[in-house]
């Protein structure tokens, strides 16, 4: 008889502890884009809300990325198959929260000791991605905005790590 | 015809072939230009390989002529070069040109050789991924020309060690992806010592040394400027890597009967962690266990491996249920 609850409480408390989800989107399913490493990402980023200036949060959660190559995160502008994702948002923000952008490197040159953040082990990072509804001049509404991972400057024009998640946005409500 | 053979003239003299007659079956072959008559107050032997070997980097050092058969037992800590086909920092390309410094005193291990009086040469072997092959080994030797040597400097003496062992040059050691390490680099004359991973596949900052993968080598580098009272020094500290141990890392200690805990659902290296009970006075159910009755609640905890980087995890955890 107690089996029933036990597995629902067991359920959800596995998605609790396995994935981070914001709140307002917290009833989907996260999206998982896998990469041709073994690596993969993960984020709720459909029908996103977003506050008075077109603003939200995104938490992105990777696993399984090479340690020894460097990535960069980013909120851009869906490139086209084989290009670099450009234009993208933002910039890097230390604080840790609201960042546009993420340099993710465990064997950064000597000059990104203060701009690169390591891979946790297992290559894995969680990050808060700041997303809006404009990329500059770009209505992400009207034009396809993702969040985006690739290779590091070190890589420059090696393509084959990218990953993208599509970001969509909820509606606007007429008042 | 005539401009052709003459070129084949100056590169012959610029760049004669010294191959010394060896019993070991050296796979490479190394040009320089002569290595007799060197100036002592410091010469530069420029050369390169016109083949090199396929098993791997190699090493060049400045040493003391060995006893037969056996590998030479004073090197330059200074002198030396790592030669590579991959590129890797701190390496010289195999397929360029190789200019080796050579000095008519060297300082290794604390000991300096007069090498002027002393039987010296270029020794060749291959690099940290081959230790005790010696089958590329090949001693070269080198003669200065009478004159005024270049002042020498005592050696300083570099200890670097990790966690708390102390590493030696060239030596390889074992170490595992994400091992937690400490590494503490001290100079006997005060100067700072520069700490740099030589490969990306390991990390070094801040004192830790750190393995991003479980397979390969990587290889750490000393190197001290040195001043007007003792030699500048550097040295390579080689390390094999090996997969790294998953855990359950901050798992349940304690239960209470009817209130069920989530155990955590990734290994420290984020590989999802099955759980089975043992015992019959608790069951799991995905990461979440629960206590029927008082005692110790068994289960194991299991994780798949991933190849080159860690091992599977098998983990017996006793929980006290209250």
């Amino acid at each position: 008889m107690r089996l029933k609850p036990f597995l629902a409480l067991g359920t959800s408390a596995l998605l609790l502890i396995s994935i981070s989800s914001a709140p307002s989107n917290a009833a989907q399913k996260p999206q998982l884009v896998k990469g041709q490493y073994g690596e993969s990402i993960s984020a709720i980023a459909k029908e996103i809300s977003v506050d008075k200036n077109g603003l939200s949060q995104i938490i992105i959660t990777g696993k399984g990325f090479d340690e020894t190559v460097g990535i960069y995160l980013a909120y851009c502008l869906m490139p086209k198959a084989g290009m670099a994702p450009t234009p993208c948002g933002g910039g890097v923000n230390k604080s840790g929260i609201g960042g546009a952008s993420y340099w993710i490197s465990s064997n950064a040159p000597p000059y990104a000791a203060n701009l690169a953040e390591p891979f946790r082990a297992g290559g894995r990072f969680s990050k808060n991605v700041e997303v809006s509804d404009r990329i500059g001049k770009i209505d992400c509404r009207k034009s396809k905005c993702a969040l985006t991972v690739r290779s590091d400057h070190l890589r420059e024009g090696d393509r084959s790590r990218d990953l993208f998640i599509p970001v969509t946005f909820k509606k606007r409500i007429k008042l | 015809m005539k401009k052709l053979i003459t070129l084949i003239s100056i590169f012959a003299l610029a760049l004669p072939v010294v191959s010394a007659p060896s019993a070991s079956a050296e796979t490479f072959v190394f040009q320089s230009a002569p290595l007799t008559n060197l100036d002592p107050a410091g010469a530069t032997v420029n050369g390169g390989f016109t083949k090199f070997t396929d098993k791997g980097g190699m090493y060049i050092q400045q040493c003391i002529a060995p006893v037969a058969g056996a590998r030479p037992a004073t090197c330059s800590d200074d002198l030396q070069l790592w030669v590579s086909t991959k590129g890797e920092m701190g390496s010289v390309s195999a397929t360029g040109p190789i200019a080796f410094k050579v000095a008519s005193t060297i300082t290794g291990r604390g000991v300096s050789v007069d090498c002027t009086k002393t039987s010296c040469g270029l020794f060749f072997r291959l690099d940290r991924s081959a230790t005790a092959d010696t089958s590329e080994d090949l001693f070269l030797p080198i003669t200065f020309r009478a004159g005024a040597a270049a002042p020498v400097l005592p050696a300083d003496v570099v200890t670097v060690t990790l966690n708390g062992k102390q590493l030696t040059r060239n030596v390889p050691m074992n170490l595992a992806y994400r091992q937690s390490t400490k590494i503490v680099a001290t100079s006997q004359s005060g100067l700072p010592v520069t700490l740099t991973s030589l490969t990306p596949e390991c990390s070094y900052a801040d004192g830790v040394l750190t393995a991003l993968k479980g397979a390969g080598q990587c290889a750490l580098a000393h190197r001290t400027a040195g001043n007007d009272k003792v030699a500048a020094s550097s040295a390579n500290y080689p390390f094999i890597l090996e997969p790294g141990t998953q855990k359950v890392e901050r798992a349940t200690k304690e239960l209470k009967v009817g209130k069920p805990k989530a155990m955590p659902a990734e290994s420290n290296f984020g590989e999802t962690i099955s759980y089975k009970s043992l015992s019959k006075n608790c069951r799991v159910e995905l990461n979440l266990i629960e206590a029927q009755k008082r005692g110790i609640c068994t289960v194991v905890a299991t994780a798949p491996a991933k190849e080159g980087m860690w091992l599977a995890l098998k983990q017996q955890l006793k929980i006290k249920v209250g």
